[in-house]
């Protein structure tokens, strides 16, 4: 771009030429659209001319045929009176110069009449106009002519036919419209110059032709431009053709005639015509328009450099005072609207800026100075050294704490290594943390290391290193900061003492020893040459109970001193009678001093008779007293003494102080321990020497008490049970359930009975019951231990199982005989059927034999007969007896109380009525009433009474006796006779099944009776059994039960 | 008397006391239309016409059956619930005759609806007098309903 361009004034120049651009084409736009315009109005005009031109024409015509109507009405032609008609017609033409001639015209086509004089008659019998007129009887125009007549003059005919009354064309009347006349008298006035009028006939012949007709009227003008135009537009229009002459024109034609069969007028008004104004109108618009556009550029000159130029050319030079570093250079415009008051604006406003960074960045250096400086004072103040070596150790700076913990001046410092100032075995520390930790990872973990101090001191510090990189990462230097822990040291060395003492007073031991334990740390933490501890008897005197460094005679005159009857320092610390106004005294009821000598120079005569002065005496120089307290009572105090000078100062003393704390607590409970030993000695041998085995068990079922009588229990040792799980004691096969019984007791269950058994070191079983009690401690819920007692249950538990063994047998027993009654039952049933059927037979057929056959057996052979029925009876009758017996047994009891008496009353009398015969001497006792089941008491009777009636049988006088008797708590019934008796030696069968003691011939019967009798008795619970003399009666003893309960 | 009416059937297995019963029976003339059968089963075909009884007409009698209860094949008291299970035995007089005195027989069969419960006597005389009495009393004295 040029370097004119790029002036802001002619750019601005050239904005307002574009802007007037616009303006440019509208108006071309307009002078466009005027031409169109301009030629549609002179197509207009031309066609408003065409149309006055062939309205004037109409009007021509018009009058024409008004004047032929008018003719024909005059007498002169109405007759067709030639001669008159001619002059009358000469008289008229004269009067109108419009026409060139008037006639008429016979219908045969003969002109009979003429204005014009003819020469030669005229025959217009093939003239279009006349035949026309002649064919339509109506007024008609005719075509362009030449003649004949008036030759050579041309003219249209205008014709009206005269029709008569009959309707007949008498003649046809014409004028002869002259066309040179009309030529002369066309008007074109008010049409613009060069406009052209054509009239033209219907078959296209000019007419008229304005101007210039000689050289148009006469022709044809079908094949020319605008004749096509014409014929196309037969109703009239306009168009923009070439006109006759050459020159195109814009034309309107008109036809004369409304059917457009007559004459046509054309008017042209040529084309220059129609765009003159608008030509010379767009020549004015584009003048007016370069003139303005000049205007503008001028005016846009002059504004720009008021407006434009002069603002910037301000900006420009403001920003070169800015750019020369003048901060308050400002554009000075105080217009802010518009891009330059903007523009303005924001160079005021970054100018602003700018001044106010100024401002702001000298601020910030002088706070920087400022925080620099102060920064630098806690840096050096800081309690902490802080160092920085290059990665070789050697220093390139410390602060202020630094340079005190190690004792040299700045100026020193920086000649030395950080090697030099650490103690040798520290720097392979120091080497390891920076390889290790420093380079791996920026810095290291806090650790401990010591520096040597100028004057070689050892100073403990909490070291941190931190790695120091230059710009490109590069390890550059060392950071360290150290903690003086000195004091940290100390106190842990405190703690570590007091953690010492405590562990101590955490033993639980004797007192002695413990004593002895804490003298000797105290002789370690105080450096004195002689500690002891003196403990308040009961009795108020305080002797020793330990002591080191003290001589025996130093001891002994002091161990001697009673709280209430001496005075010293040890008496009022010990009674806490001390004074903490004093210097001597502490806080804590303590007494120190260093340097007693010293001090006695100088006290008082009332102060030195205090105190005996025997520390003193002794050579001891530094002497603190320091009292064990246990809550507000003291129970004796420590006693520390040196012969040097100052070994006690205060802090030592409250370090002592701290201790006695602990000591107390420890003298206390030691007492305490040793009063429970005494307690639990007594309830040791208690428990030890107790008659029921006792054992204790822990929460881990470790057993921790074993009695004697355990042990005699077990066969074990107390030494070698203790410390071992519960469950040695139980035998292998029944451990893991009695261990998981016991567990039980964990959950505070006590056992009440309970069988656990116990293996014996012999290897055999005891059985014991238990029970247990559970201890808790005293939050209730913790399980200490678990006390339990046993009982050795063994034997009762022999005993026991031998019931329950005799018992299960019994029962075994019980279901045999039931299953034997069963069989038995079967048998009985058999026999009653089957052994009694073939006795029936044999009886029934030895009486069928004697029935049939008595005349064929002899009287020996009847007694045969005879014998084999009655054995056959004889059978019967054990048979029945038998089941008789066996019935017994299986028959239920019916329990209920007997009468006795009456019983036996009854059953005499029917034994007694069986034998009427007999003499019977009834004896009967008084009876008191047995239960039993009442019908087998009664066959008791029976038998017992049949036997005596049957056995008494050779006595003359029978003598039968019921009696009873109490013996033993038994009822005892009896049956006497004095029948014959027996032998006593036979006793033993005499209550067997078909046992018998007597002869069948003597005494028949199937030894069957006492057995059921014996049977019976039995099953009621009770017994029999029987007395007897050969040849002097029997007596039959049964015992019932006296009441119901069996 | 119809040579075709039955008026005892006596069940019983031993032979000799089925001759001695009817030896008894024949001494009062009671034992011409008597039918003798040797087990339980028989008894029942006998009664119910089936078997090698099915020709027998049912409407013949007896009048009276004399029942053994230890019987083979089907016991006697098997036999006596049959009998009475069915509707043209139910009403029949049925006489337990047997060896047995056994409580719990007895009760049984006087469950089941037996008539009479009679213990065979060892006795001879007692046996021929019991079974007559039996005879005379069931075939003479007693009268069945229609």
């Amino acid at each position: 771009m040029s370097s004119w361009f790029s002036s802001l004034r002619v750019r601005l120049m050239l904005l307002v030429v574009l802007a007037a651009l616009p303006a440019l084409a509208a108006i071309v736009y307009n002078g466009i659209q005027e031409r169109g315009l301009g030629e549609s109005r002179a197509e207009e005009q031309a066609l408003t001319s065409a149309r006055l031109t062939s309205s004037e024409f109409q009007t021509l015509v018009n009058s024409g045929h008004q004047f032929l109507a008018t003719l024909a009405q005059l007498p002169e032609v109405s007759s067709s009176d030639a001669q008159a008609s001619s002059v009358l017609f000469a008289s008229f033409l004269s009067q109108n110069p419009q026409y060139a001639n008037i006639g008429a015209v016979a219908p045969d086509g003969n002109v009979f009449a003429s204005a014009v004089p003819m020469g030669n008659p005229f025959d217009f019998s093939t003239v279009g106009w006349f035949q026309t007129a002649v064919a339509t009887r109506e007024f008609t125009i005719g075509d362009y002519m030449v003649g004949p007549i008036i030759a050579p003059r041309y003219t249209i005919h205008l014709a009206h036919p005269f029709v008569d009354a009959r309707g007949q064309v008498k003649d046809v009347l014409f004028v002869a419209l002259d066309l040179g006349w009309l030529d002369q008298r066309i008007s074109v006035s008010g049409l613009p110059e060069g406009s052209t009028l054509v009239l033209v006939d219907s078959k296209g012949v000019v007419l008229v032709h304005y101007p210039d007709p000689a050289g148009y009227v006469g022709q044809s003008i079908i094949n020319e431009p605008l004749g096509k135009a014409m014929a196309s537009a037969r109703e009239g229009g306009s168009a923009k053709v070439a006109g006759l002459d050459g020159a195109t024109r814009l034309f309107g034609f008109v036809p004369l005639t409304p059917a457009g069969k007559g004459p046509y007028v054309a008017i042209g008004v040529p084309e220059s015509v129609a765009f003159a104004d608008v030509n010379s109108q767009l020549r004015r618009n584009l003048l007016a328009l370069a003139i303005t556009m000049a205007l503008g550029a001028l005016l846009a000159f002059v504004a720009t450099g008021a407006l434009v130029m002069r603002p910037v050319q301000r900006l420009v030079a403001a920003t070169r005072r800015l750019a020369n570093g003048d901060l308050e250079a400002r554009s000075g415009m105080t217009q802010r609207e518009g891009e330059l008051g903007q523009l303005a604006g924001a160079f005021d406003d970054m100018a602003e800026a700018l001044k106010r960074e100024r401002q702001e960045a000298e601020h910030s250096t002088y706070l920087l100075r400022e925080s620099e400086s102060r920064y630098r004072g806690l840096y050096d103040s800081i309690r902490d050294g802080i160092l920085m070596t290059d990665l070789d150790g050697r220093i390139l700076e410390c602060n202020q704490t630094f340079l005190e913990m190690v004792g040299y001046n700045r100026k020193a410092i920086t000649r030395l290594t950080n090697q030099e100032i650490t103690p040798v075995k520290w720097r392979r520390t120091d080497g390891g943390m920076v390889r290790h930790q420093v380079m791996v990872k920026g810095y290291s973990d806090e650790y401990e290391k010591e520096y040597r101090t100028k004057d070689g001191k050892i100073i403990p510090t909490a070291a941190k290193v931190w790695l120091v990189k230059d710009d490109t990462g590069k390890p550059k230097a060392l950071w360290g900061i150290m903690r003086d822990i000195t004091e940290r040291k100390r106190t842990q060395s405190e703690i570590e003492t007091s953690r010492r003492f405590l562990e101590i007073a955490n033993r639980h031991g004797r007192i002695g020893p413990l004593l002895n334990d804490f003298v000797a740390e105290i002789k370690v933490l105080t450096g004195c040459s002689a500690i002891a501890i003196r403990l308040l008897d009961r009795s108020g005197d305080i002797p020793y109970a330990v002591s080191i460094g003290f001589s025996r005679a130093f001891c002994e005159s002091e161990s001697a001193l009673s709280v209430h009857s001496d005075r010293c320092w040890c008496i009022s610390v010990i009674a806490g009678n001390t004074d903490s106004s004093m210097p001597w005294y502490t806080g804590f009821g303590s007494f120190f001093i260093n340097g007693t000598t010293r001090f006695l120079s100088t006290a008082s005569p009332q102060l030195k008779a205090e105190t005996r002065n025997v520390c003193n005496a002794y050579g001891f120089e530094s002497l603190a007293l320091v009292p064990i307290r246990s809550g507000d009572r003291i129970l004796g105090l420590i006693q520390v003494a040196d012969e040097h000078d100052g070994m006690v100062p205060l802090d030592m003393v409250k370090q002592l102080e701290k201790i006695s704390a602990t000591m107390g607590v420890c003298v206390q409970r030691a007492w305490a321990e040793e009063s429970l030993e005494e307690t639990q000695a007594y309830l040791n041998n208690l428990l030890d020497y107790a008659n029921a085995p006792i054992i204790v068990w822990n929460a881990s079922f470790t057993i921790t008490r074993f009695n004697h009588a355990f042990e005699r229990l077990t066969g074990m040792r107390a030494e070698h049970v203790i410390g071992k799980r519960l469950d040695v004691l139980f035998p292998e096969g029944t451990r893991e359930l009695s261990m998981a019984y016991v567990g039980r007791t964990q959950t505070g269950e006590r056992f009440e009975t309970v069988e656990i058994p116990i293996m014996r070191t012999d290897g055999s079983t005891r059985t014991v019951l238990w029970n247990s009690a559970t201890l808790f401690a005293s939050d209730g819920t913790t399980l200490v231990a678990t006390i339990a007692q046993g009982q050795d249950i063994t034997e009762r538990k022999a005993a026991e199982e031998d019931v329950k063994r005799l018992n299960a047998e019994l029962t075994r027993n019980v279901s045999y005989l039931e299953a034997a009654n069963k069989e038995l039952e079967a048998f009985s049933y058999s026999v009653s059927h089957d052994l009694r059927a073939p006795l029936r037979a044999m009886s029934g057929f030895s009486q069928v034999m004697l029935d049939d056959y008595s005349d064929k057996v002899d009287d020996e052979g009847k007694r045969y007969l005879g014998i084999i029925a009655s054995n056959a009876r004889k059978m019967g009758q054990l048979i029945n007896d038998l089941l008789a017996f066996s019935r017994l047994s299986r028959a239920s009891l019916n329990i209920a109380k007997i009468d006795m008496a009456d019983l036996a009353r009854q059953v005499f009398a029917e034994q007694a009525a069986a034998v009427p015969d007999r003499v019977l001497d009834f004896r009967m006792d008084e009876l008191p009433p047995a239960y039993g089941d009442a019908s087998m008491i009664r066959q008791v009777l029976v038998n017992l009474f049949a036997n005596a009636v049957k056995f008494t049988r050779p006595k003359a006088e029978a003598v039968i006796q019921i009696g009873f008797r109490s013996e033993g708590g038994e009822n005892v019934y009896y049956v006497k006779d004095n029948g014959v008796g027996f032998d006593m030696q036979y006793q033993n069968k005499l209550f067997g099944v078909f046992q018998r003691l007597h002869r069948e011939v003597d005494f028949e019967g199937t030894g069957v009776g006492l057995a059921i009798v014996q049977r019976i008795v039995l099953r009621h619970g009770g017994r029999v059994w029987a007395e007897a003399v050969v040849g002097d009666g029997a007596t039959f003893y049964f015992t019932l039960p006296g009441n119901q309960l069996r | 008397m119809h040579a075709n009416i039955v008026e005892i059937l006596l069940v019983e297995d031993n032979t000799s006391d089925a001759e001695l019963t009817i030896r008894a029976l024949k001494k009062s003339n009671l034992a011409n239309n008597l039918v003798w059968v040797k087990d339980g089963a028989e008894a029942l075909d006998f009664l119910f016409a089936q078997g090698p009884y099915s020709s027998r007409e049912t409407g013949t009698g007896p009048k009276v059956v004399m029942l053994d209860l230890k019987l083979p094949k089907l016991d006697g008291l098997e036999v006596l619930r049959r009998m009475r299970a069915e509707e043209r035995t139910r009403v029949l007089p049925v006489v337990v005759l047997t060896s047995s005195r056994e409580e719990k027989d007895i009760v049984e069969s006087y469950r089941l609806g037996v008539n009479s419960y009679i213990v065979k006597p060892v006795d001879f005389d007692k046996f021929v007098k019991t079974v007559s009495d039996l005879g005379m009393y069931w075939l003479l004295v007693n009268v069945p309903p229609a």
